[in-house]
């Protein structure tokens, strides 16, 4: 499993979102009938922070999640929401990954391109995960 | 000739050590200094102590038991101050006691097809310290070489060419 699949479950576990139907990897789904209230993620980095001399490695990843709603309160409360809940994760699994450390940035609420009465909230997490080098699928 | 690289393979006894963030080789040579009359000066060489200290980043019980077996105590196996172990996975109790030392080869692979080993002969092992830099705790295992009368202190070979 890959860095934004894994996310994305444990993300679900802790907004109560659905994978595929209010939370999606890559983009926010172009079609009318998507729902408003939507979660979506977008994964980089794989960083070697530190390289074992076995092989192994401690690898820094970049996770960028946004929610979009009509309501500005609502987007704004989720938004800190998550932020304190990932900051104050004490000892977070994510599945095929051993998570070192996970840190969260909230920034300002915008808003939508597509339609300026839905607001965007972003928030920034820089996840360090150690990692086997494995196979992952 | 070759550079010889890493990622390495490093093996005590029957265990494959995995997750070892840097191999750090303490080299030290006894010498013995003598002047002459006529002022010529020799160093006679003595006995060579040496020192391979692994930086362990998977620090969970499984790895130690495997590099400090004279430590572990199995499941439902009783600790030094008392308690029974309940885990399946066994505990480690740090009891300085010289009576259970065991020694292995600590063999070094390099990188190739065969690759080089550096082999620290007759190595028992001890913890000489812990770390905790950015929330991964990480254990530092001394492996310190104490071959037997006669015999190589290291030896450098191609991987599986000695019988």
């Amino acid at each position: 499993m890959n860095i934004a699949q894994s996310f994305a479950n444990y993300l679900e576990t802790i907004t109560g979102s659905t994978l595929g139907q209010t939370l999606f990897i890559g983009q926010a789904p172009s079609s009318n009938k998507a729902p408003d209230d939507l979660w979506w993620i977008i994964t980089s980095g794989g960083t070697p922070i530190l390289d074992a001399v076995t092989g192994e490695m401690v690898k820094q990843y970049s996770i960028e999640v946004y929610h979009r709603s009509r309501n500005y309160k609502s987007v704004y409360d989720l938004q800190q929401d998550l932020e304190i809940t990932l900051n104050c994760s004490r000892c977070v699994e994510l599945q095929d990954f051993e998570i070192v450390s996970i840190r969260a940035t909230a920034f300002p609420i915008d808003s939508d391109l597509d339609d300026e009465d839905r607001k965007i909230a972003l928030i920034q997490v820089d996840l360090t995960a150690y990692e086997d080098c494995i196979d992952i699928s | 000739m070759a550079r010889i690289r890493g990622p390495y393979d490093l093996e005590w006894g029957n265990n494959t050590l995995a997750d070892v963030s840097e191999i750090d080789i303490d080299w030290d040579q006894d010498e013995e200094e003598y002047s002459t009359v006529q002022h010529n000066r020799f160093v006679v060489d003595g006995g060579i102590l040496v020192r391979v200290t692994l930086t362990l980043l998977r620090s969970d019980i499984p790895a130690l038991a495997a590099v400090l077996p004279q430590y572990y105590v199995p499941e439902n196996g009783t600790l030094s101050t008392g308690e029974s172990v309940d885990s399946s996975l066994g505990a480690i109790d740090v009891v300085p006691n010289c009576d259970d030392e065991i020694r292995n080869d600590l063999d070094i692979t390099s990188c190739a097809n065969p690759g080089q080993t550096m082999r620290l002969v007759n190595a028992r092992t001890r913890i000489s310290g812990v770390d905790n830099p950015d929330k991964l705790r990480t254990v530092m295992v001394e492996f310190i070489g104490e071959a037997e009368g006669g015999t190589g202190v290291v030896q450098w070979f191609m991987q599986n060419s000695i019988s």
